[in-house]
């Protein structure tokens, strides 16, 4: 773990199935050997997967939706979803595990996005419970070291920047919904999900 | 588009803050643009480290094992995963249902989601439809305003590749192109009709080119572990014509799969995920549009 450009937190997030060799080689990654076995209809692969990942996909479901038994709905979708299209996973674009945290993140978004919309949810209520989950999750002591290490380089980048990114990915919210929320133009929104983003890539990476 | 406004737009898909329009939009940019694909890719990879902030939550054991019937009637209904679908392009994140009903893909360019609610769907049984008049039968008149709304998304849609890992490998869905077709024969006709439960439907057909297109907007998600299934209605006839569903908006694009005969009746019922098991509808009857000879409208 020595060479300082490798081993930003996104090469280190290796706890979900990952090996980490002696020596330099690249960490093999196990979800994608697993993907790759779906995608050919091995069942038993799925299984594996399932065991590997539910957890993780369901912590990130269970947080942008909250309640527990559509988050259940959800995952369930995610891998069925996940059997239909391993095909088209393409490790030169990514880990198997970001591949498949990216299914949850929209399918969970699509969902709370079409019940927000059915119950006519106030939307002030949702920018306070974001806050409070945020918060919350900083509070807890046994988080992971990923969970850690992700917490502080969120709390690093600006404040304002945070904030439009905590109600994109965890509140589900649209950048336009993200403006008219904290009355801020929604110039100045995009501007501040693009900094936030670079500026927690870096982060990740300073802090490894 | 700028590389700046196109960057700005990246972080926001990265983080699933673009609305259905603006992420159609921003897919479309990027499939001109393959040389911005690794800023894409690299946003998405953060993005997703974000989840790493979640503490990991075990689901309840049942989901497990509710998952693997549900699995299990995937495969029993012939579903298999993508890389034993043959070598023909497909479009890449859509879950259409692909139960070797590849003449049917809809147009939904993003991964449907159920609703939380069932679609209410009236008990009327297919043979006893009734002629005219009740809600959730077709009506002769223009096209609804969401309708219009879904053809100018196709339009925008059209010819961009959907899905995160799948915007450079351009896809034009089936239900597009022969819409396309349809509509330059000097014969095509359209009916709509309004959903009971919610949402429209619109029918564009050429009967000589026995080809039919099915459009919907703002049509429920159908319950978990069912799908649309369309039907020919035909006399006592009901022939399966593909299974379907719509986006998270309720929109989608389908080619009605079969060769579509003048006064066939097309008919919408919610079957289990795969299409009806034995071949014939259910009683969970949606809509259904008839398509009556040219001339000879109601």
């Amino acid at each position: 773990m020595g060479s300082s450009n490798a081993c930003g937190i996104l090469d280190r997030m290796v706890i979900d199935g990952f090996d980490v060799p002696e020596g330099d080689a690249d960490p093999i990654d196990h979800i994608a050997g697993l993907i790759r076995r779906v995608a050919v209809g091995d069942r038993a692969a799925f299984t594996e997967l399932y065991d590997l990942m539910s957890a993780r996909m369901f912590g990130l479901i269970r947080r942008v939706l909250v309640d527990r038994d559509q988050s259940e709905e959800v995952l369930q979708e995610v891998f069925l979803e996940a059997w239909r299209t391993a095909d088209d996973y393409d490790p030169a674009r990514g880990q198997g595990r970001s591949w498949l945290l990216t299914i949850a993140h929209r399918r969970a978004v699509d969902r709370v996005r079409a019940s927000r919309a059915s119950v006519d949810r106030d939307i002030r209520v949702g920018i306070r419970d974001t806050e409070v989950a945020f918060d919350g999750v900083a509070e807890r002591a046994e988080l992971t070291i990923d969970a850690q290490l992700m917490t502080a380089a969120l709390s690093r980048i600006p404040e304002a920047q945070r904030e439009a990114l905590v109600l994109a990915y965890f509140g589900g919210y649209h950048q336009s919904e993200i403006a008219a929320l904290t009355g801020t133009p929604l110039g100045t929104i995009k501007t501040r999900m693009r900094d936030g983003l670079t500026r927690l890539r870096a982060e990740m990476g300073v802090n490894a | 588009m700028t590389k700046e406004e196109f960057s700005e737009l990246a972080a926001a898909f990265a983080l699933g803050a673009l609305s259905a329009e603006e992420r159609a939009r921003f897919e479309q940019t990027l499939a001109t643009h393959p040389e911005w694909a690794e800023l894409v890719d690299a946003d998405r990879r953060t993005a997703s480290a974000l989840a790493a902030s979640v503490s990991e939550e075990a689901p309840r054991a049942h989901v497990k094992a509710s998952l693997m019937s549900q699995l299990d009637a995937v495969i029993e209904a012939g579903e298999r995963p993508s890389a034993l679908r043959g070598s023909q392009p497909h479009p890449v994140t859509s879950t259409v249902d692909r139960a070797g009903l590849a003449a049917a893909p809809a147009l939904p360019a993003y991964p449907a989601q159920p609703a939380p609610s069932a679609p209410q769907v009236p008990p009327a049984a297919l043979p006893d439809l009734p002629e005219d008049g009740e809600d959730g039968l077709p009506r002769r008149r223009r096209f609804g305003t969401r309708i219009l709304a879904t053809l100018a998304v196709i339009a925008l849609i059209v010819g961009v590749g959907s899905g995160l890992f799948s915007a450079l490998q351009p896809q034009r869905p089936a239900g597009v192109v022969a819409l396309e077709q349809i509509a330059a024969s000097p014969d095509a006709q359209s009916a709509s009709t309004r959903v009971t439960g919610g949402g429209e439907a619109a029918l564009t057909w050429s009967a000589n080119q026995g080809k039919a297109v099915l459009i919907t907007a703002g049509l429920n998600q159908a319950p978990s572990g069912h799908t649309y299934e369309l039907w020919f209605v035909r006399g006592e006839e009901k022939i399966p014509a593909g299974t379907f569903d719509p986006n998270s908006q309720g929109e989608a694009a389908v080619l009605v799969s079969g060769e579509m005969h003048e006064g066939d009746v097309i008919a919408v019922t919610v079957e289990v995920t795969g299409g009806s098991p034995n071949g014939l509808p259910s009683d969970k009857l949606v809509f259904a549009i008839p398509t009556t000879p040219a001339g000879q409208a109601t």
